[in-house]
């Protein structure tokens, strides 16, 4: 059922009429950069992502930031850093690396996950904390440390008129989890009377050893039985909306909706259950309110 | 006395001065107009109409070639002009060769009106 409705929508989007525009103005809406300059920008407001693990917090969104600088070939975007050529004037083929955000879920202080506050998630403004843990489930705080894992990688862009399309291949450069993990996302923009609104899907997946490496449990940490966790495919959806308000503010507000299918395979036998770390098979993630463009 | 002085200097100077885009090598010289090309933005291809013109007080074969690739030659002559259109991607080197050698050169050069602009290549507020 989810599936077949993250194939609708990616039909949609692919049949959508969008007010897309090249670069060449510059005035577009479209995310599109000056090369040899640094872009900064800052958003103020109030949001969460959520953590689906036992035992773990919400992470608060109060303060975002997107900092891009592009070079003729280098770029760095938002912890991205790559190095691209452009195959035609709608293909661009890239180098990139970037922390892998895994990691993020089960330690607060991760650098992959710079938008934490602990006072603020303490005291509740960030969502429902999720702090019980069930018997025959497992708390992050009783489980070994999870590595922080660096991703390489390559990634293709593609955009067509009404409708961009990436497509990135992830390694772990750093072997940590030795593995590797796909994606591949669909978006597409229109200008309405309302602001700016670009609809996102996005389906990944994650092979054996990544999943295994953050969700599965060894013998020490299961009471003597091992879980060993299946590759994962996780679609997602998202909603961006922005609506200016002056050349350098604006109101924004972002939603994306993820699914994780962290299924692990039980002890002895052919059955498959959800990681026992998961108290939640999803991940949802929104923010609402604004941002100021610096440069 | 002063005014004779700096009109004797001024008619010096404009009897004197040659036009100053005259390159030469020993006898031989040559005109290159214009060699600046103004594209809109830095990664678009510029198309350059520029003229070229040598002089040399004798008989002289020589050859017009730009970026390495030969553009026209004379035989035998003592002056040529040539019109020529190029399509340039960057900063090119014209070159006058004489017994393929080159005797004198000029750079052309590219400058935009905009700076260039390209898409993002990850979402913005990726962080998020």
């Amino acid at each position: 059922m989810m599936l077949r409705a993250w194939f609708l929508l990616v039909l949609g989007l692919m049949m959508a009429q969008s007010a897309h525009a090249d670069c060449a103005s510059s005035d577009t809406a479209a995310p599109c950069v000056t090369t040899g300059e640094l872009q900064a920008s800052i958003a103020v407001g109030a949001g969460f992502r959520s953590n689906p693990l036992n035992g773990g917090h919400n992470f608060p969104l109060w303060l975002m930031p997107d900092v891009s600088y592009y070079a003729k070939h280098w770029f760095f975007d938002n912890a991205t850093l790559g190095y691209s050529w452009q195959l035609s004037p709608d293909l661009q083929l890239s180098l990139v690396s970037r922390l892998n955000e895994e990691h993020g879920y089960f330690r607060r202080s991760s650098p992959s996950n710079l938008l934490e506050s602990n006072y603020i998630a303490d005291i509740g403004l960030a969502g429902p904390v999720q702090r019980v843990s069930a018997k025959e489930e497992l708390s992050i705080a009783e489980v070994d440390k999870r590595p922080l894992a660096l991703d390489g990688g390559l990634q293709l862009n593609w955009f067509l008129p009404a409708l961009q399309l990436k497509f990135n291949w992830w390694h772990d450069i750093s072997q940590q989890y030795d593995g590797q993990h796909l994606r591949l996302a669909a978006s597409s923009g229109w200008h309405s009377r309302l602001g700016y609104w670009q609809l996102g899907v996005a389906l990944a997946w994650k092979d054996q050893h990544l999943m295994d490496t953050y969700y599965g449990l060894s013998a020490h940490e299961g009471d003597g039985v091992e879980y060993a966790a299946r590759a994962s495919w996780q679609p997602e959806i998202s909603l961006q909306w922005q609506y200016p308000l002056s050349d350098r503010w604006q109101l924004l507000s972002l939603w994306r909706y993820r699914w994780l299918n962290t299924d692990v395979m039980m002890p002895n036998s052919a059955e498959r259950q959800q990681s026992p770390l998961l108290q939640e098979s999803s991940v949802n993630s929104w923010f609402v309110g604004f941002s100021y463009r610096f440069l | 006395m002063r005014i004779v002085l700096l009109l004797t200097l001024f008619c010096g100077c404009m009897v004197h001065a040659a036009p100053a885009d005259t390159q030469c090598d020993q006898a031989l010289c040559w005109q290159v107009q214009p060699v600046v090309c103004i594209a809109n933005q830095t990664a678009d291809r510029c198309q350059l109409d520029f003229q070229l013109s040598w002089q040399h007080p004798q008989p002289i074969s020589v050859c017009a070639a730009l970026a390495g690739e030969s553009l026209h030659c004379w035989q035998q002559q003592t002056s040529g002009q040539l019109l020529y259109q190029a399509q340039l991607d960057g900063p090119s080197q014209l070159n006058l060769m004489v017994d393929g050698k080159p005797r004198l050169t000029r750079q052309l050069s590219v400058l935009s009106r905009q700076p260039e602009r390209k898409r993002r290549l990850v979402a913005p507020w990726s962080v998020f």
